[in-house]
């Protein structure tokens, strides 16, 4: 026992920030009753999972991917689907539309792999414009006036629930664990395979790491997850059309989420989610009625933070841990 | 010591999450669970919350209004907007018009209490909608919902409103499937797209071929590839062979497109007699432009409001934008025979620059009608409010739109809500259908453009 | 000619006109991307900009949008010098996804002050100069379209030949081909990036001017042409003037002649043959610079 009060005592900054954001999600729904805030809070874990998702390709990976939306909407619609049409249960449905969000994204992946950049990033962006279009016109999956799914009230195995509370544990949990999964995957050696890649991948080709191989491993991750948010978010909207799922906004929102965060970085993604999206709905709430000042504010934060601090929320926060730990050395002195 | 940490920071996730799960419901809302048994079967009853608003009647009635402020559907929210904000003024402020609680102030059956907006803007996003539902009923307490025009949105913040036992009013969302979902406390005012592809578009047209045996027989359709637009074309290839025609062309289009004139040139390779279409402002002008280019135009033209109702529409094209038929909440003509609509209009022009029309025309009429509601039931109370929209039975003279409200307790819609068709004649929109009603003449075939 | 026939052959014709207003708004994106390596998310938004510019010119003063060209290319040249002095050289070394950062940023600022200060109602310039269709042998073609296109090429073909010929030009190439031996070499690098990125925006004030014409003004409206712009940058290889011009014809072909047959997928067409394309020729069409 004393040696894990020790443990704490010797934790560094880091460390007590998780300690310090576990409690804050079993706290959070304690403190915040309303409905509201617990619903803004799914949306910022969602944000935060969803940016996690992202940051296995874009942070780790290097490949600056801007069709995600094409994977969160392939798993709203194949789990609705499903739910619909033949009465399967969304965590199975959840299952199947992440292996074939993981399939297809490594089935376009594989050709575009060999493109550089923007060039790869535009290859993403024309491929989740693709997928948009034809949903938007398919008549099968509901065309342009998407899905409705029944309200059932609560239902474990609809995966519907009347309260909030139990879609916040799930998101929660679906967060912690790909925070887990991303933690353990930095460190082991596909994690380092990717940094080598994300540096330098004509090196890294030439020390004979297979580029494309791990890429196509951090796209099939980074998809399946996003693909599993994309059933969360329609069990918990109960609609799913091509503007809200498949829309470009959408992905380069996740994008944004893990890139103001800070890239790259397993913190990052929480980061920006409460930056994001969080401060969008506070802004939004206080400022919502006047036609586009909402958003003005937020792209002002927005653009400022991105000039003078690209590497974002992370850089800000490793800044102000330099600041305690000189002080702290300092007293120490 | 990382195996240690690692451990304890799990444990505490756990202990968390568990903690959170056990979290006792919210305290003040619930109050008592009414189960309600739907007509629709496959759904589940959804529990409705009914609270009870302690205390005397308050000074300040709190409404939610939920409309797209930015985003695509922006120019029409912040118009629709205005509509309720100025029925809002009317209600609160003394006017003499010859509209519900115009006249006196405030609602008299409340000790003239004032009604107070609170706006929230969903972008056009059903997950935001669902949010700003949450949030004006839960923290701002609003007691009833207005809006949203989007029925994306709709579908999402009524279910919300559903849950809680809150009045929806819905005046401008036009997707028929909103009034088949058998919820007790939504209501929409305006007709849906499934009554007026038929009672108007169809009937009307049939009563032209049977006056002015033009012997229409072609039908093309044109959609902009959105929710209103793939609706209302569904309506009109299930109903085009009922009433004898044959859709010779059928498109749909993505929105907001840079360049229509393929489009166009298919539409005139198909040459058919009638064309109905649904664009919104920006397309509507484009198509406008590249029938004129193109030189072609239908015998006879019916246009969905979404675009070609704004105003910018008309401004846009001037005379070219003559002759098309479209249906009307708005018909700024019938003013001679109800002058209190000359009256309101006026009120708008000077308050926000522009004149009423389709669109705002119907949010401005569902505040009326919300208004009118609560006034008689003499208390913010929830159920009172429903009682009392149950029993609205408002004549058509009362109101600024050529239709009374009264509504189908088993569907929410309002079964007087069938439009009447206005064209544009010399730059304005005149109503012309009925052709008993309408103080005007329809024109038809409408004339080529050399004729102009 | 038989009446489909030249239905077709206008459809083809609109498409290769279009494709040229396309290009336009493109060449500038390229030669900023080319240049300053910087990719602009913010691109469609300086066109609603100019486009708001052209409408108030003539809401104010009645001066059609083709006679406020010179105004607008002009404005927005200097506009260009401003925007690259104040924020772009800032990104200039950031990686790729900072870039997109920033300029995602200014674009939605641009587009939400535009909706903040001028509402999201749809405006019109009626009775330009320049409206209305011409027949040529039963062949419709759009006359605002044909305007804008000559402009298109007349643009291209001056900056090509300011690029190819002139000392300032030849110091953009080089720059874009090796900024550091530029500098070496003595070249006053900065200077070139202010002229470079002004002239990028010069050419969306141009297409401001010529859009004025047939299309309505509303806060988002650059945005579809900002992501044709994308494509055919990267379908052109970025840095080529004329390889956008080409590209910037395929893509107006590809999107009438997929019209034409099908409209409700025309855009996945596009993406599609953008895709295609892209995968056969990863550099782009042509080289750059």
């Amino acid at each position: 026992m004393r040696s894990y009060i020790r443990v704490i005592k010797r934790a560094s900054l880091r460390h007590i920030g998780y300690l310090a954001f576990a409690m804050f999600l079993g706290v959070y729904p304690l403190i915040f009753r309303d409905p509201y805030f617990l619903y803004v809070m799914i949306n910022v874990l969602l944000y935060a999972f969803l940016g996690e998702a992202w940051n296995v390709i874009g942070g780790y990976a290097g490949q600056c991917a801007l069709g995600h939306a094409a994977f969160f909407g392939l798993g709203a619609y194949i789990s609705s689907l499903l739910f619909i049409k033949l009465g399967v249960s969304p965590w199975p449905g959840m299952l199947i539309g992440a292996l074939v969000s993981g399939g297809v994204s490594v089935a376009i992946g594989w050709p575009c792999f060999r493109l550089r950049g923007a060039y790869f990033a535009l290859a993403t962006i024309a491929f989740a414009e693709m997928v948009r279009v034809l949903f938007n016109h398919w008549e099968f999956v509901g065309g342009a006036v998407g899905l409705r799914l029944p309200v059932l009230g609560d239902s474990l195995s609809a995966f519907q629930f009347r309260s909030y509370l139990p879609y916040y544990c799930i998101i929660s949990i679906f967060f912690v664990l790909s925070f887990l999964l991303v933690w353990k995957l930095s460190k082991s050696k596909t994690g380092f395979y990717w940094k080598a890649i994300k540096s330098d991948p004509d090196a890294a080709e030439s020390l004979g790491i297979d580029t494309t191989k791990y890429k196509l491993i951090s796209m099939f991750i980074s998809s399946f997850l996003v693909s599993m948010g994309g059933t969360f978010y329609s069990q918990l909207v109960l609609y799913v059309d091509p503007t809200s799922v498949l829309v470009r906004d959408l992905s380069v929102r996740v994008a944004l989420v893990a890139i103001v965060g800070g890239m790259g970085t397993i913190e990052g993604p929480v980061l920006g989610s409460f930056m994001m999206i969080l401060l969008s709905s506070l802004i939004r709430a206080r400022f919502g009625d006047v036609p586009g000042l909402h958003l003005v504010i937020f792209a002002i934060i927005l653009v400022v933070m991105s000039i003078y601090k690209p590497q974002g929320m992370m850089a800000i926060l490793e800044d102000i841990k330099s600041w305690i730990e000189r002080r702290r050395s300092l007293g120490a002195a | 010591m990382k195996g240690k940490l690692s451990t304890i920071v799990v444990v505490t996730v756990v202990l968390s999450l568990l903690v959170a799960a056990c979290a006792p419901p919210t305290p003040e809302k619930v109050v008592e669970t009414v189960v309600v048994t739907k007509v629709v079967e496959k759904e589940k009853p959804v529990e409705v919350v009914v609270t009870p608003t302690p205390g005397p009647e308050p000074e300040v009635v709190k409404i939610g209004a939920l409309y797209p402020l930015s985003g695509a559907g922006a120019a029409t929210g912040i118009s629709c907007r205005d509509g309720v904000a100025l029925a809002v003024e009317i209600i609160n402020g003394d006017y003499d018009f010859d509209l519900p609680l115009a006249r006196g102030k405030g609602l008299p059956n409340l000790g003239n209490a004032q009604i107070e907006l609170s706006f929230a803007d969903h972008a056009a996003d059903p997950n935001i909608g669902k949010e700003e539902a949450e949030r004006l009923i839960t923290r701002e307490n609003v007691v009833a919902l207005i809006g949203p025009y989007y029925s994306s949105v709709a579908d999402t913040a009524s279910t919300v409103a559903e849950r809680y036992g809150i009045p929806f009013v819905c005046p401008d969302a036009i997707a028929y499937s909103l009034g088949e979902r058998g919820y007790k406390w939504f209501f929409r005012t305006c007709a849906s797209n499934k009554v007026y592809v038929e009672k108007a578009y169809m009937e009307m047209l049939k009563d032209i071929n049977e006056k002015y045996g033009l012997g229409l027989k072609t039908l093309g359709l044109l959609n902009e590839e959105t929710l209103a637009g793939k609706m209302e074309r569904d309506m009109e290839l299930a109903l085009a062979p009922e009433y004898g025609y044959e859709v010779v062309v059928d498109i749909t289009y993505p929105e907001k497109a840079p360049d229509v004139s393929a489009e166009v040139a298919k539409i005139k390779a198909a040459n058919p007699d009638v064309l109905i279409q649904l664009s919104y402002v920006s397309d509507a002008i484009l198509f406008h432009k590249q029938y004129r280019e193109q030189d072609w135009l239908p015998k006879v033209f019916i246009v969905s409001d979404a675009g070609h109702s704004d105003p910018a529409f008309l401004e846009a094209v001037g005379a070219d934008g003559n002759f098309l038929l479209s249906r009307v909440a708005w018909a700024a003509d019938l003013a001679k025979v109800k002058p209190m609509i000359a009256q309101v209009n006026e009120l708008f022009k000077s308050r926000f620059g522009r004149e009423f029309d389709e669109r705002n025309a119907r949010s401005f009429t569902g505040m009326i009608v919300l208004a009118d509601a609560i006034n008689r039931a003499g208390s913010t109370q929830p159920e009172a409010i429903r009682k009392a929209l149950l029993e609205t039975d408002i004549p058509e003279k009362q109101l600024i739109t050529p239709w009374g409200v009264k509504f189908d307790p088993a569907t929410g819609e309002n079964i007087l809500a069938i439009d009447v068709m206005a064209e544009t004649l010399d730059g304005k929109w005149v109503t012309v259908w009925p052709f008993e009603l309408a103080p005007a003449k329809i024109v038809v075939p409408v004339p080529s453009w050399e004729e102009r | 000619m038989p009446p489909d026939t030249a239905l077709i052959l206008g459809v083809i014709l609109s498409g290769l006109l279009m494709g040229g207003v396309y290009a336009l708004v493109s060449g500038g994106l390229s030669l900023i991307w080319g240049v300053l390596k910087v990719v602009n998310m913010a691109h469609g938004s300086f066109l609603m900009l100019s486009m708001y510019l052209v409408y108030w010119i003539w809401r104010l003063t009645g001066l059609d949008p083709l006679l406020t060209i010179p105004i607008t290319v002009a404005l927005f040249f200097l506009l260009g010098i401003c925007v690259q002095k104040g924020i772009i050289r800032h990104i200039l070394e950031a990686s790729l996804v900072n870039q997109i950062f920033v300029t995602f940023g200014m674009w939605m600022l641009m587009n939400n002050l535009a909706l903040m200060l001028w509402k999201a109602d749809f405006r019109t310039v009626s009775n330009p100069l320049v409206s209305g269709g011409l027949g040529i042998m039963g062949v419709r073609i759009s006359f605002p379209k044909l305007v804008s296109f000559g402009f298109s090429i007349l643009a291209t073909c001056a900056i090509w030949l300011f690029l190819q010929r002139t000392k300032i030009g030849i110091a953009i190439r080089a720059v874009a081909q090796d900024r550091k031996a530029a500098w070496l070499m003595g070249i006053d690098v900065d200077r070139i990036y202010e002229v470079s990125f002004g002239l990028g925006l010069a050419t969306v004030g141009l297409a401001g001017s010529l859009l004025a014409n047939f299309f309505s003004v509303y806060p988002y409206a650059g945005d579809i042409f900002h992501i044709f712009a994308l494509t055919i940058v990267t379908l052109g290889g970025f840095g080529s003037i004329s390889g956008s011009f080409i590209a910037g014809l395929i893509i107006g072909l590809a999107e009438a002649v997929s019209a034409f047959i099908n409209p409700a997928l025309k855009y996945f067409v596009v993406f599609g043959i953008f895709l295609i394309i892209l995968l056969l020729k990863p550099e782009g069409l042509r080289e750059a610079l």
